[in-house]
């Protein structure tokens, strides 16, 4: 065990910078710009692309997941809404009021303008 | 952390092609560079390098920042692409790594004495695949421990021993070189 583990970690460091450069060939940048064409494509076909431009369309920028669940809770609330008003609306005096407009009279207004 | 490739990724995942352009501008060489010394062959490296990078493109639009910096996810997988191709034909491996030549690093290997960068090569490709993972990570591609550890799986102790064991065995394998 002659040697202290920061002498082996030198030693390595040694011997890798020995080892050549790896080089990035043009045509695996243009194979992998390839396959992302590829999935691009695939991404804007079909009901999903079609939804997925919409969704870009509506909220530029977002994930597709964001318009939906707007979408989604805006629903919920109109429903929540229209449900429950109606209800506490008719249950405040439990009576119903009619009102009649006669169309051909004139129109009576007291502003005060007497007193 | 801010992760610097957050928006890169994001753009990717909505198809535009100059964000892919340019996450591949910045990552290739590294990776490549990975595959390159796991794999002792060019071609396979490339070929990992292809996958993954593919997988990068399909998962891009449902990328979540926050959760790990893209780079070690990146890594992770090239990784992942690297031992599955191992795992598939073992034999082969150090045989390709001492005859296929790699043209591209011909004129470096002329000037460094391919022998020399073969032996260290092939010295490397005989470690263990987590060892050799480990060694290149931090000897190679300069990351930390900690983000080694983070791009391995493991805890930072478990990753000193890995680094620990593969140090003793490269020393131990490549010792006459520096005796002669």
């Amino acid at each position: 065990m002659g040697n202290l583990p920061n002498e082996d970690a030198v030693r390595v460091d040694d011997a890798l910078r020995l080892l050549p450069t790896v080089t990035v060939s043009l045509a695996l940048q243009q194979n992998i710009l390839a396959s992302f064409d590829r999935v691009a494509v695939r991404r804007n076909a079909g009901l999903n692309g079609m939804m997925r431009r919409l969704a870009a369309a509506v909220w530029p920028g977002a994930p597709a997941w964001r318009p939906a669940a707007a979408l989604a809770f805006s629903l919920v609330i109109g429903v929540v809404v229209g449900t429950l008003i109606p209800m506490e609306n008719a249950m405040a005096d439990g009576k119903e009021q009619a009102a009649s407009v006669a169309l051909d009279a004139p129109p009576s207004f007291d502003l005060d303008e007497n007193s | 952390m801010i992760d610097p490739d957050t928006d890169l990724v994001a753009r990717a995942g909505r198809g535009d092609r100059a964000a892919a352009q340019a996450l591949m501008a910045r990552h290739l060489p590294k990776m490549l560079t990975v595959a390159r010394r796991m794999l002792g062959n060019q071609a396979e490296a490339e070929d990992a390098v292809q996958d993954a990078f593919l997988k990068l493109w399909t998962h891009a639009a449902r990328w979540q920042p926050g959760r790990a910096l893209f780079e070690t996810w990146l890594y992770r997988v090239v990784l992942n692409k690297c031992y599955d191709r191992l795992r598939r034909k073992p034999a082969a491996k150090l045989d390709e790594a001492m005859e296929i030549a790699d043209p591209a690093a011909g004129a470096d290997d002329l000037l460094l004495g391919s022998a020399l960068a073969k032996e260290i090569e092939a010295a490397l490709t005989e470690l263990p695949e987590r060892q050799r993972a480990a060694i290149i990570l931090c000897h190679y591609q300069g990351c930390g421990n900690i983000e080694a550890a983070e791009i391995l799986g493991i805890s930072v102790e478990a990753l000193e021993s890995l680094l620990s064991r593969g140090r003793r065995t490269l020393r131990i394998r490549l010792g006459h070189l520096r005796d002669g």
